[in-house]
C-alpha cells in the first residue's frame, strides 16, 4: 500500500481528530473566562454607555448619545482630562530622560551596579498606596522633613497636597519617582542589545568621551526602543489613580482629579452607571490608540531583527 | 574591595545622590517607624531616634489594625489569581502553539484582541454582574475577574513556539498522549517564563487598588493597599509613628522578596511592557 | 629599531593571569600573526596594544615612544574587529567617514548644519568624501557606499571593516580574527586579498587568529601563543620544522602531529618501547614524547620494522589520503596519522597490519616539561627496510 505523505505534526490521520478534541479541551476554560470577564463586560460597557441607568432605579431607558453629549460639555470631565493630560506631559518626558540617564550611568561601569539598580527600582516594586502615605507624611506642613528642610533654607513651608497650584506637580513628582526606575530597567535591556564592539570601534575611531559615545552610538541604537518606552510609560501614567485616591481624593476642589478617579466617582460613588460607562469608553479609546501604536512598533521591531 | 579609580568618582557621586533621592522615602519610613510620638511632633530632621520607646510602634500598629490579616489576604488573593491564571493559560497557550485544530486562528485573534482591553474598562459590568450573583465582597470577587489572563496566554505561547516540534513528536512516538506531552515534556521547560510571569502577576495584583476598592466592603477582606488606607483612617491623625510602622509592615514582604530575587523581579516586571 | 615593541606585558582578570610577560617586536611594514587556541590571551593582547584595555605591567612602544598612557585614538592605530563592529545606523560611506570626521573636525565643526554655514568646514567634508571614495575603490566597495551594513553580505561587511580601518592610513593595523565569520571559500580568497593589500600599503600589521593555516600562509613571522605566553616566534617554515614546544608542535600543522610515548634508557631514546632513535646529550627526564609529522611516517611490510600498526580508518582527501593506524599493543595511544599519495597501491581494509617505519632524523622529541629535546639521531637506519610500501621511493 502506498503511503501518502504524512502530515508533519501527527502520526496517523486519526490522531489529528483527537488532537482537535484535546485542543478544545485545553482552550475551553480560558475561552470561557475570556468571554465572561473580558469580552462581554467590554460589550456591556459600550451598551451601558447608551443607557441612562442609575443604580437603584428600576427602569433603564435607551439614551442614545445623550451621555456622550453630556460628557463633552461637562466641565468636570474636561477638568479631569486636562489634569490627566498635564500629569502625563509632566511625568512622561522627565521620567524617561531620568531613566535613560540612570541606565547609561549605571551600565557604564560594574562598580555598584546591582546596588544602584535596586535602589532606583525599589519605588516601582513597592505598594503605591503605602508609599503615597509615606510621602504624605514627608510632605506634612509641620511635621514632615521636606518642609523642615525648606524652612531651614529660608523657604516658607508649603502645603503640597492642599494647595491647588502645587498638588498636581507634587503628584507628578511622585509619578516621576515611581516610573524612572521602570524606564531605567527597560533602557538597560535595550543597552544590552548594543554590541560592545561598537564602542571599541568608536574608541579607536576617536570617539572616546562619554558624551560622544552616547550621541554617536548609544542614542541612535536606542532610537526604536525609546519610542516604545515612551508609549509604555504613557500607558502607565495615564492610568494614575492610587495616589489621587489615597492622598487628595481629587481635591482641593478637583485640582487633582484625574480621569480614572472621575470614572470611579461617577460609577461607584454616585452610581450613574450610564454616564460612567460613557466616560470609560472614551478613556478606553485613548488607551486603545496608544496600545495599537505600541503593538505596531513591536511588530516592526520584530521584523527588523 | 578595590578603591574606585579617579575617573569613576563623578559617576559614583551622581549615582549616590540619585540613590538617596530614590531611597529617602524608605529611609524616613523606617526611621520614623521607630520614633516615639513625642519626637515626631518635635519636627526634627534627624533620622535616629533618641529613645527606643518608639519600637512599641510596631506592636501598637498590629493591635490597631489586623495588618497581618491584610497581608494574608494579599497572599490568598494573589496566589489564587496566579494559580488559576496558570491553570487556564498554560494549556491554552500550548494548544495555540503546538496543536492543530479548526478555529485556532479565531481563538488566537480573540486572545490578541483581549490584550487591548484594560481592567478598568470592564470594571463596571463586572461589578454589576458580581452584584447580581451576590458574589461581591468575597474572595471570589477579588480573584475571579482576573483568572482569564490573555497576557499569560500570549506570553506562554511565544515561549512554546520556541520549543522544537520534533521534541514533541519524539514524545508522541514514545507513546505520550497530548496531555502527557504537555505535562511531562513542555511544562518543565517553561519554568523561567512561568517565574517571570508569576512575579509580574503577583506584583500587579498585590499593589492593585482600583478593583479591590470597588469590589470589597468588609474590612476583613482588605488587600494590602486597602488595608493601609483603612489603617490610616483608623489612626487618629497623630500617631504617625504607628502609621509608619504600619506601612513598613505592609510594604516589607514585597520589598524583601524583591531584594532576594532582584533579577527575576526586574525580568518579571519588565514583561509588563509587552502588556502595556 | 622595531616599530612596535611590547616589553614584559602582563595582565590578569580577577586574579587569573591572562598575559604573562609578553615580549614582542614587529618591524615597520612587517606582517606578524599571533596565533593560538581559544582562550590563550591573543585577543586581549591585541586590545591592549590598541589601548582598549589596560595592562598591569610592562611597556608598549610605537616608533620608540611609550604609548601606555595614550588613549586608542592617540596611538594612530586602526583595528578590524571579529564582529566587524560596523555602525548599523550609518551608511557604508558614513562608516568610512566616521574616523576622519572625528579626527579632522573639531566638536564645533561636527555639529549638524555647520557644514552648510561655513565653507571651510564644507571643504573638509569634501576632502573626506574624496578620501573614502579612494579607499572604497581599494577594496571594491564603490558601488555600495550608500547601503547600510545590514544590506550587505558577510564578505562585503568585512571589506567595509577593512576600509574603515585603512581610511586613516594608520601606522599600525590590528586585525582580530577578521575571517572567522566567513565561509571557507570566501576565507581563502579574502586571505590573499588582505595579504596583497598589506603589501601594497606597507602598513605594519598584527593579525590575531586561532586558525594556524591563516597564520602560516599570511604572515612573515608567526608568534605562537599558549596560556598567555608567546611560546615560539619565527617564520612559518621554522616553526613547522622545528617546534620548540610540544604545544606548538600539536597546534601547528594539518593534520596534527602524531605523538608517541617514549622513554630514555641509559641515554638512549626509545619510542613506544620498541625502537631506538638516538642519544641524548644532557641528562633528561625518563619519560619523553616523540612526535612525527604525517608525511614523515612511512608504511612498510610488518615484518621489517620494530613497530607495527593496525589500519583503522582512511580519510580520502582527493590529493592525498590520511591513514589512521592504531599502534599494535598500545590501543590507548591516539592513532598515528600517515600521509600517502592517493594512488598508492595498498590494502585499505580495516584491520590490515602494517609496519611503521620511523626515520630518527625526522623525530621531534619533547621532554616531560614539553620543551624540545635535542638528540643525536642514530646514524644507521636500523629500522628502515627495503620493503617500503608506497610509490614514492626513498
Amino acid at each position: 500500500m502506498t503511503a501518502d505523505a504524512l502530515p508533519a505534526n501527527s502520526l496517523v490521520p486519526s490522531s489529528r481528530r483527537s488532537q482537535a478534541g484535546i485542543a478544545w479541551l485545553f482552550v475551553a476554560p480560558l475561552l470561557i473566562g475570556l468571554f465572561l470577564f473580558l469580552l462581554l463586560p467590554s460589550l456591556g460597557v459600550v451598551i451601558l454607555s447608551f443607557s441612562d441607568w442609575k443604580l437603584g432605579e428600576k427602569n433603564i431607558a435607551f439614551y442614545g448619545l445623550a451621555n456622550y453629549m453630556e460628557l463633552f460639555t461637562d466641565p468636570v470631565f474636561w477638568n479631569s482630562a486636562t489634569n490627566t493630560a498635564l500629569y502625563c506631559l509632566f511625568v512622561t518626558p522627565i521620567s524617561v530622560a531620568l531613566g535613560v540617564w540612570l541606565a547609561v550611568l549605571i551600565e557604564s561601569s560594574r562598580l555598584g551596579r546591582v546596588f544602584f539598580r535596586s535602589a532606583c527600582f525599589l519605588p516601582v516594586v513597592s505598594t503605591t498606596v503605602a508609599m503615597a502615605i509615606v510621602w504624605e507624611f514627608l510632605l506634612h506642613p509641620t511635621l514632615g522633613p521636606v518642609n523642615a528642610l525648606l524652612v531651614l533654607i529660608g523657604i516658607p513651608a508649603q502645603r503640597f497636597l492642599s494647595d491647588a497650584a502645587l498638588v498636581l506637580p507634587t503628584l507628578a513628582a511622585y509619578g516621576i519617582w515611581e516610573n524612572a526606575g521602570y524606564v531605567m530597567v527597560l533602557v538597560m535591556a535595550g543597552l544590552k542589545t548594543i554590541p560592545s564592539d561598537l564602542y571599541s570601534a568608536a574608541s579607536v575611531d576617536g570617539a572616546d568621551r562619554p558624551w560622544e559615545r552616547f550621541w554617536t552610538i548609544t542614542w541612535p541604537m536606542l532610537g526604536p526602543t525609546m519610542v516604545f518606552v515612551v508609549i509604555i510609560i504613557l500607558l502607565r501614567v495615564v492610568r494614575v489613580f492610587e495616589t489621587v485616591a489615597a492622598l487628595t481624593q481629587g481635591g482641593p476642589h478637583r485640582a487633582s482629579e484625574v480621569i480614572l478617579y472621575t470614572i470611579y466617582l461617577e460609577g461607584f460613588n454616585y452610581f450613574r452607571i450610564g454616564y460612567a460607562s460613557a466616560l470609560t469608553v472614551v478613556f478606553l479609546l485613548v488607551m486603545l490608540i496608544l496600545m495599537l501604536i505600541k503593538f505596531r512598533l513591536l511588530d516592526r521591531a520584530a521584523h527588523y531583527q | 574591595m578595590m578603591f574606585p579609580r579617579l575617573s569613576e568618582i563623578p559617576r559614583l557621586v551622581l549615582l549616590v545622590l540619585f540613590a538617596l533621592l530614590f531611597l529617602f522615602p524608605f529611609i524616613y519610613m523606617i526611621a520614623f517607624s521607630i520614633k516615639p510620638v513625642g519626637e515626631i511632633f518635635a519636627g526634627s530632621l534627624s533620622l535616629l531616634p533618641e529613645s527606643w520607646s518608639g519600637l512599641a510602634n510596631f506592636p501598637d500598629a498590629l493591635r490597631a489594625a489586623p495588618l497581618l490579616r491584610y497581608l494574608m489576604n494579599g497572599v490568598i488573593v494573589c496566589a489564587g489569581i496566579l494559580g488559576f491564571q496558570l491553570l487556564f493559560a498554560v494549556p491554552c497557550a500550548f494548544a495555540l502553539a503546538k496543536l492543530r485544530f479548526r478555529g485556532k486562528s479565531v481563538v488566537l485573534g480573540l486572545v490578541l484582541f483581549g490584550l487591548l482591553i484594560p481592567i478598568q474598562a470592564t470594571a463596571l459590568p463586572m461589578y454589576l454582574g458580581l452584584a447580581i450573583l451576590g458574589l461581591l465582597d468575597t474572595y471570589a470577587a477579588l480573584i475571579v475577574p482576573f483568572v482569564a489572563s490573555v497576557f499569560a496566554v500570549f506570553l506562554f505561547r511565544q515561549y512554546f513556539l520556541t520549543i522544537p516540534d520534533d521534541l514533541l513528536n519524539a514524545a508522541r512516538l514514545d507513546g505520550c498522549g497530548e496531555f502527557s506531552v504537555m505535562v511531562r515534556i513542555v511544562l518543565p521547560l517553561i519554568t523561567p517564563a512561568a517565574t517571570a510571569f508569576g512575579i509580574f502577576s503577583v506584583v500587579s495584583h498585590w499593589n492593585d487598588l482600583f478593583w479591590p476598592l470597588i469590589a470589597i466592603r468588609s474590612p476583613e477582606l482588605n488587600t494590602p493597599p486597602l488595608g493601609i488606607l483603612a489603617f490610616r483612617s483608623a489612626e487618629a491623625g497623630d500617631r504617625y509613628g504607628e502609621l509608619m510602622a504600619g506601612t513598613v509592615i505592609i510594604t516589607a514582604p514585597l520589598i524583601i522578596a524583591f531584594l532576594l530575587a532582584q533579577r527575576r523581579f526586574v525580568e518579571g516586571i519588565s514583561l509588563g511592557a509587552l502588556k502595556g | 629599531m622595531a616599530f612596535l615593541e611590547l616589553r614584559n606585558l602582563s595582565k590578569s582578570f580577577d586574579s587569573t593571569p591572562v598575559l604573562r610577560s609578553i615580549d614582542l617586536s614587529v618591524d615597520e611594514g612587517e606582517f606578524v600573526a599571533v596565533v593560538g587556541p581559544s582562550g590563550c590571551g591573543k585577543s586581549t593582547l591585541l586590545r591592549i596594544i590598541a589601548g582598549l584595555e589596560a595592562h598591569e605591567a610592562g611597556e608598549i612602544l610605537i616608533s620608540g615612544v611609550r604609548v601606555d598612557a595614550l588613549p586608542p585614538k592617540a596611538r594612530d592605530i586602526a583595528m578590524v574587529f571579529q564582529s566587524y563592529a560596523l555602525y548599523p545606523h550609518m551608511t557604508v560611506a558614513q562608516n568610512l567617514a566616521f574616523p576622519l570626521v572625528m579626527r579632522d573636525l573639531s566638536r564645533l565643526e561636527r555639529l549638524p548644519l555647520v557644514r552648510r554655514l561655513n565653507h571651510r568646514v564644507a571643504a573638509k567634508y569634501r576632502d573626506i568624501r574624496a578620501t573614502i571614495e579612494e579607499t572604497a575603490a581599494l577594496v571594491e566597495l564603490s558601488s555600495l557606499l550608500e547601503r547600510k551594513p545590514k544590506q550587505l553580505s558577510g564578505g562585503q561587511q568585512q571589506r567595509v571593516a577593512l576600509a574603515r580601518a585603512l581610511v586613516r592610513q594608520p601606522s599600525l593595523f590590528l586585525l582580530d580574527e577578521p575571517l572567522s565569520n566567513l565561509d571557507a571559500a570566501l576565507r581563502a580568497s579574502t586571505r590573499t586579498e588582505i595579504v596583497e593589500l598589506q603589501r601594497r600599503l606597507g602598513v605594519t600589521t598584527v593579525y590575531v587568529t586561532h586558525d594556524q593555516t591563516e597564520a602560516m600562509t599570511m604572515a612573515r613571522r608567526i608568534a605562537v601563543m599558549m596560556d598567555g605566553k608567546i611560546v615560539q616566534m619565527g617564520q612559518a617554515e621554522e616553526i613547522y620544522r622545528l617546534p620548540n614546544d610540544l604545544r606548538v608542535a600539536q597546534f601547528i600543522g594539518m593534520p596534527q602531529m602524531t605523538l608517541l610515548p617514549g622513554d630514555v634508557r641509559g641515554g638512549v631514546i626509545w619510542v613506544a618501547g620498541a625502537q631506538t632513535l638516538g642519544r641524548v646529550a644532557k641528562p633528561a627526564s625518563p619519560r619523553v614524547t616523540v612526535g612525527y609529522r604525517a608525511e614523515d611516517i612511512k608504511l612498510a611490510d610488518g615484518s621489517t620494522t620494530s613497530l607495527t600498526g593496525i589500519l583503522r580508518h582512511v580519510e580520502f582527501l582527493g590529493s592525498e589520503a590520511l591513514i589512521h593506524l592504531e599502534l599494535t599493543g598500545l590501543p590507548e595511544v591516539a592513532p598515528l596519522i600517515v600521509r600517502v599519495a592517493p594512488d598508492t597501491p595498498m590494502d585499505l581494509a580495516p584491520g590490515t597490519v602494517y609496519g611503521i617505519a620511523l626515520d630518527p632524523r625526522n623525530a621531534h622529541v619533547f621532554g616531560a616539561d614539553g620543551r624540545r629535546l635535542d638528540f643525536e639521531p642514530l646514524a644507521h637506519a636500523a629500522t628502515m627496510s627495503a620493503g617500503v610500501v608506497g610509490g614514492n621511493g626513498a
